[in-house]
């Protein structure tokens, strides 16, 4: 049997009261390599402050909204002990912020069985819309990351139907993107965001409409991120996959007629990777 | 019948060897194929097989367009 326990967060007392406890649970506990320089310990403050935002924050409506940085200087006045850097918390969230956009993100553009579709996400502060994706993380490839970011976004499991071969890659700002390319997942999925906060919406969208804003008077279209630097390879992709998908339905078919015209019997042929 | 030519196919006998070459020529009482390699490794321009003989058949490619 487990004990049970009080929950403390639900009738927190003071918003201080809340830090100390959100410094416990993601800060002061961590090894000691995740002190060894500025960003790596504002990775643990910044998982506190969306802990604190989508739990705490919602038990206890009195509580104010913070941002990360207000997060951050509040949590580091409460217990100046876990910030041992002369830097200020605000610098030190600027150089945080620079260093993110040197991580390399993957995602996945992911299409329904028929290519006519593309499956795109909205962030909760962006106007644009972009594949599923996200930051690498410590010691991860590239295939794993694409499958939790896509999991974490829209909850779809993306294993059986990724191929490590298939991608597209892009160094945007010095970022790199590499973006997989992902085909027949079915439409009538539910998706839906597994974290709070991050993801507003999930469409379909119509891959020709996309195409056409994209590159129709050479300028690019805002509402897209990232889907308008690679809609060329996009195309050729989609081009390519249903030529593939057309020859070997025209394959399928002659075999057939062939079969009947020669006589040849369905049972006798045992045939597996064929449908 | 020429709907069927120039298609890649590979066809196992009753005895169990595998042939693959082009379609030429196929109506209900045979097949003849053109640019034919034998699963022994033999090669010949045409070759033609009963289809009492066949057991199975694969498409493989389409005709070429040049």
């Amino acid at each position: 049997m487990s004990l049970p326990l009080r929950r403390p967060l639900e009738n927190v007392a003071s918003l201080d009261r809340a830090l100390e406890d959100l410094i416990v649970r993601f800060i002061i506990n961590c090894p000691a390599e995740d002190f060894s320089s500025v960003e790596r310990e504002l990775f643990h403050v910044e998982e506190a402050s969306w802990f604190y935002t989508d739990f705490i924050k919602l038990m206890n409506p009195n509580l104010p909204n913070m941002k990360i940085k207000s997060f951050a200087q509040h949590v580091i006045k409460l217990c100046p002990l876990i910030w041992k850097w002369d830097d200020r918390a605000e610098q030190a969230l600027q150089k945080f912020s620079q260093y993110k956009k040197s991580i390399p993100v993957r995602g996945a553009a992911i299409f329904n069985k028929s290519f006519s579709k593309i499956l795109l996400v909205k962030g909760t502060e962006s106007d644009s819309w972009s594949f599923p994706r996200g930051k690498i993380s410590k010691d991860e490839n590239d295939v794993d990351c694409c499958i939790r970011e896509v999991l974490e976004e829209i909850n779809f499991d993306l294993t059986d139907y990724i191929d490590e071969e298939q991608f597209i890659e892009r160094n945007i700002q010095g970022k790199n993107y590499k973006i997989f390319l992902v085909s027949g997942v079915p439409q009538d999925f539910d998706f839906k965001p597994r974290v709070r906060n991050e993801i507003e919406k999930i469409e379909w969208r119509e891959f020709k409409k996309i195409t056409r804003n994209g590159s129709g008077n050479g300028k690019p279209n805002a509402r897209y991120y990232l889907v308008n630097s690679m809609i060329r390879p996009l195309t050729l992709w989609v081009k390519s996959k249903k030529q593939v998908e057309n020859e070997d339905q025209l394959k399928s078919q002659v075999e057939e007629q062939l079969k009947v015209l020669l006589g040849i019997k369905k049972e006798d042929a045992v045939d597996p990777g064929r449908e | 019948m020429s709907q069927f030519t120039g298609f890649g196919v590979e066809v196992e006998l009753k005895d169990g060897k595998v042939i693959s070459g082009k379609v030429a020529k196929a109506n209900s009482k045979s097949l003849t194929l053109s640019d034919v390699v034998f699963s022994d490794g033999g090669v010949s321009q045409v070759f033609k097989v009963k289809a009492s003989r066949l057991r199975d058949l694969k498409v493989v490619s389409t005709p070429r367009k040049e």
